[in-house]
């Protein structure tokens, strides 16, 4: 071991305070970094998997691959998994009725063969309910051609060309996930009939899949437009066939660690600033027996490296430590709010080495400026041991209107050390930059985050279009199904507004058509709007929120539909005129099951829309079913959901309550992401305010020790360092509360940009609370330290040795 | 041969009236013991500084030898003062994490020498240090640490030692063991040794006494 390795391991064993002060400065970096590229990873193969799952895990499908060379091709040793099938087209069911979906004979049903080995394998996780077809004679159909006679346990018929075949329905599947959906019927059989094969294959390794995949598929005579690709989930991973994702993610990561380098430099830079200030003396006399600056240079690097080593360490257990604890609390959640991702916690070698070279390049660039610094000690240091004198202006040395009032004596002592420390102003600019960033990022993002987005009422809501079903059908559905507390059922289409009046103009309003009998009930047959919102930006980007219509409004509404032809154009329609009375959401609570908040509806009964019918140029077959309902146990709503599907198969069903736990809880997890990034950014700039704090303390022993000698208490000192303290940590946190504060709301109305209106901005109160407090208690240890450190010191030493 | 050579040395130091050093010259030769005297403040420190390489000179020469010290640069400078100076100062100024014995080597090490454990162990009882060779500066005595420098100074067998107020921290016991030290090492091994003193029992040990005051040397008297 060379002489100025030696030493620069016995110098941070020897001041240990500052050695562990340094580590502690660098690990909360260092966690920050691990912490962040763990989390980042663990989240992108989370969300890899929870996007591969629809495909069973396979991401790669090759179509035409010939009877004669399929053997070969799956049992190539790229592939983990493969499953096989066959397509039939022209497929018809001849108990789908006309009308309906599978119908149309300009878009046929595409029938799938597969072995069940194979359908096990690859097709699980698309059972929407019933079981996967075992034999034969089974088959499982796509949930949108569910109704009717089509459903579980009733026996179909599959015509291809002149063959017919009767199978019995075994299972729904759904319409949107993975490669299996290429057919709307799957049935198995032990061998598959002759022709060219599907190959969906799980691959071992999907780095550069789409250069690997073509070359593969060629030499099995597979072209590469006839391989599909798994592209949502390898879109999360970076292996698209857009490049740009990849580069957006890394673009993302070298964002995240730009800022955490910034703050981070700027902590284990004061760190390692301190330590060389405080060694300049030791330095000279190294400089005065002869080492060369280079050797100081580098005894600089060598001891910030030193450093970086068990802090890294620490980084990697704290880091890993708490990324563990927020997803497994996260995990929690997601369970508890029925969320199918499910959260892994990934540690791999990547994000390993990406903080560890991090940490070693801002070490060094940390380093950089103070080595420098100690390669330029002259050797008359180590003679003179120069006390930098103070740079006083006389400005600096008059007293102030408060110092001159000021009758006790140790206050009066700490306001004129206050006024002309020149070591308080990177303080202040430090303690005002930490306090700014907290206030004013996590005041920002508690406002982003807050939960604004009004939710439907009912626990359930869906729509249906069938000319196969009427409203009583539906209702009896319904109430077959159970559970249901409450439960409204309309038939809906939308309207567009016209007329003179502008704020009405081109609007969407719904237009609910209710029977004859219920609208004699409810409404005394009068056509009623249900009172909803306008949402408008001013001129000057400021949101307004308006009743659709206002007390003064007519009460005269001039509409028609947005009807288009087959080539997607207006098809000409003429406008109804009709007087309404007026309704909010509020008086018709029943109405509010299938209303989004603030939208606007017009109820009419069905006579009025058969008389309507023909000038707005529609039919009844226009129509849509809209249902809304909350269950008596909302913990039912999954199995809910399944029951209806697999009664109504073409109903479009939203889960609400799933869907607001979702939301809930993908707020939750951003929360905790941001917060927690936030909090440690924070906590970087807190480790430098009190490395400052006792780095300050430390130098002024001397002079302390001389104030001792001259009869001074310790309770004394200890009280003017703490006004002292107190003064520049007021005057922090007042200039970084308030800069925080401006720019929260700078940066929400930024973002709004005339979204989101004035009311809904909260002022960052708690976090300015949060930091008080957070300042008070490093006041407090701050006294404490001080305290205990002038008892314990030897005053004689002090005064001669230094 | 003059083994040091100072011609015309001036140093200003900034806000300061007059210089510390005014227009001085001297010599010495090699295995000379000499003794800097002269009141507080006369520029005798300052002088000792720029013999030895640590200060620059606002004008005027040092050679040592054939060598211009100030026309070296930094690195330079830094490996002929490890090379050809051994410096001992009055608070001892030694490394307080290494022990005795890396303390002494320090210089040597510093130049990638590594001195044979015998040479070392010589040494260390030239001193009066052997079973001291593991301590820490901080469990030895005043007069103890100051032997340390003496050895750290003496280890790369400079060309010159220059001590500044060597004994100044010490009492009268100590301050002639180290005073005997230096002495041993002028006539035993030949060393040229300056050293700076307000004690006129040290300068009447050398072989030379140089005065100075106000910067400026003043005639000698014998």
């Amino acid at each position: 071991m060379s002489i100025m390795t030696k030493l620069s391991i016995r110098s941070l064993r020897t001041e240990l305070a500052r050695t562990i002060m340094t580590i502690l400065a660098m690990a909360i970096a260092a966690t920050m970094a691990v912490a962040v590229l763990v989390g980042l990873r663990s989240m992108q193969i989370s969300m890899y998997n929870y996007y591969v799952k629809d495909s069973a895990g396979q991401q790669v499908s090759f179509s035409g691959v010939s009877r004669q060379r399929v053997k070969a091709f799956r049992d190539e040793e790229a592939f983990a998994n493969t499953a096989a099938y066959t397509t039939k087209n022209n497929v018809a069911i001849k108990e789908i009725k006309a009308g309906e979906y599978g119908a149309d004979k300009d878009n046929p049903l595409t029938q799938i063969t597969i072995t069940p080995a194979d359908l096990k394998l690859a097709g699980k996780q698309l059972l929407v309910g019933g079981r996967l077809p075992r034999k034969s004679n089974e088959v499982m159909l796509s949930e949108m051609l569910i109704g009717g006679d089509v459903k579980i346990g009733r026996t179909i018929t599959v015509k291809t060309g002149q063959d017919t075949h009767k199978y019995r329905v075994v299972g729904v599947m759904s319409q949107f996930k993975g490669f299996l959906t290429e057919g709307q019927i799957i049935h198995t059989a032990s061998t598959l009939p002759a022709g060219r094969q599907v190959v969906m294959a799980k691959v071992k390794s999907t780095r550069d899949i789409h250069q690997k995949m073509p070359m593969l598929a060629k030499r099995y005579g597979v072209k590469a437009r006839s391989i599909i690709y798994q592209e949502q989930a390898l879109n999360i991973i970076g292996e698209s066939a857009d490049s740009k994702t990849k580069w957006a993610l890394v673009a993302v990561v070298v964002a995240v660690l730009a800022i955490i380098g910034v703050a981070a430099l700027i902590m284990i830079y004061t760190s390692i600033n301190l330590t060389v200030k405080a060694h300049r003396q030791r330095y000279g006399l190294l400089r005065s027996i002869g080492t060369t600056p280079k050797q100081l240079h580098h005894l600089v690097y060598q001891q910030s490296l030193l450093l970086a080593v068990p802090a890294l360490i620490l980084g990697y257990g704290f880091g890993i430590g708490g990324i563990t604890l927020a997803m497994t609390s996260l995990k929690r959640m997601f369970a508890n709010h029925e969320l199918p991702l499910d959260l892994v916690l990934v540690v791999d070698w990547l994000p390993l080495l990406i903080a560890a070279v991090f940490m070693i390049l801002i070490t060094l660039l940390a380093a950089a400026r103070p080595a420098y610094k100690a390669s330029r000690v002259t050797p008359i240091v180590a003679i003179r041991a120069l006390d930098p004198s103070p740079k006083l202006t006389k400005r600096h040395l008059k007293s102030t209107w408060l110092i001159r009032r000021v009758k006790q004596p140790i206050m009066k002592l700490a306001l004129k050390n206050y006024r002309r420390s020149s070591r308080k102003w990177s303080m202040l600019v430090t303690l005002t930059t930490t306090v700014t960033i907290f206030v004013g990022l996590t005041g920002f993002v508690r406002n982003v985050l807050q939960d604004q987005t009004p939710s439907y009422t009912a626990d359930i809501t869906g729509t249906l279009q069938s000319q196969e079903i009427d409203m009583q059908d539906i209702k009896r559905i319904l109430t077959e199904q159970g559970g249901i507390k409450e439960s409204q059922v309309v038939r809906e289409m939308s309207l567009m507004m016209m007329g003179k009046a502008k704020k009405w103009s081109h609007r969407q309003l719904w237009l609910y058509v209710i029977p004859n009998d219920v609208a004699k009930k409810e409404f005394n047959s009068v056509p009623t709007v249900i009172n909803g919102k306008i949402y408008n930006t001013t001129a000057d980007g400021k949101a307004t929120e308006k009743s659709l219509v206002e007390p003064d409004d007519p009460r005269t509404l001039s509409f028609t539909t947005e009807n288009l032809d087959d080539q997607g154009k207006q098809t000409k329609t003429k406008i109804i005129t009709t007087h309404f009375n007026l309704a909010t959401h509020e008086s018709l609570p029943q109405y509010q099951l299938i209303l989004y908040p603030g939208d606007s509806a017009l109820v009419i009964s069905q006579s009025t829309f058969e008389k309507w019918a023909p000038t707005l140029n529609v039919d009844d077959s226009q129509l849509t079913y809209s249902l809304g309902l909350t269950l008596k146990d909302r913990e039912t709503h999954t199995a809910f959901v399944k029951a209806l599907k697999l009664e109504l198969g073409d109903i479009y069903i939203y889960d609400q309550v799933a869907n607001a736990r979702e939301a809930e809880a993908t707020l939750t997890a951003m929360r905790t992401g941001v917060y927690g990034f936030i909090t440690l950014l924070s906590l970087i700039s807190l480790a430098t305010i009190i490395n400052h704090t006792f780095a300050a303390l430390l130098e002024q022993r001397r002079g302390l020790a001389i104030l001792q000698s001259v009869g001074t208490t310790a309770k004394q000192i200890t009280g003017m360092l703490s006004i002292q303290n107190a003064l520049l940590l007021t005057r922090g946190w007042v200039f970084g509360s308030v800069l925080g504060s401006g720019i929260a709301r700078g940066l929400y109305q930024l973002m709004s940009a005339g979204q989101i209106s004035d009311k809904s901005f909260h002022w960052p109160i708690i976090e300015i609370v949060v930091t008080a407090v957070a300042l008070l208690l490093i006041g407090a240890v701050f006294a404490i330290v001080t305290w205990r450190m002038i008892r314990k010191q030897d005053i004689d030493l002090m005064i001669r040795t230094e | 041969m003059s083994i040091l050579t100072a011609t015309d040395l001036v140093k200003d130091y900034s806000g300061e009236e007059r210089p510390a050093l005014d227009h001085v010259s001297l010599a010495i030769e090699p295995g000379e013991f000499v003794a800097i005297v002269g009141p507080s403040g006369s520029g005798k420190s300052t002088l000792l500084h720029l013999l030895g390489g640590v200060d620059r000179p606002t004008s005027g020469t040092v050679q040592l030898y054939d060598t211009d010290l100030y026309s070296l640069n930094e690195t330079q400078l830094a490996i002929f003062r490890r090379r050809q100076v051994g410096l001992i100062y009055q608070f001892y100024n030694l490394i307080p994490n290494l022990t005795v014995a890396e303390n002494i080597t320090l210089p040597a090490e510093l130049d990638g020498k590594s001195i044979p454990q015998a040479e070392l162990t010589a040494l260390l009882a030239s001193l009066g240090l052997v079973n001291k060779a593991d301590a820490l500066p901080s469990q030895l005595s005043g007069g103890q640490q100051q032997r340390v420098a003496i050895g750290r100074a003496l280890i790369n067998q400079p060309a010159i030692v220059l001590a500044d107020e060597p004994t100044g921290n010490l009492d009268q016991r100590n301050s002639q063991e180290i005073m005997r030290l230096l002495h041993y090492a002028n006539v035993k091994e030949g060393q040229t040794i300056v050293v700076i003193t307000h004690d006129p029992l040290i300068a009447q040990q050398a072989s030379r006494v140089i005065t100075i005051e106000d910067g400026q040397l003043q005639p000698s008297e014998g």
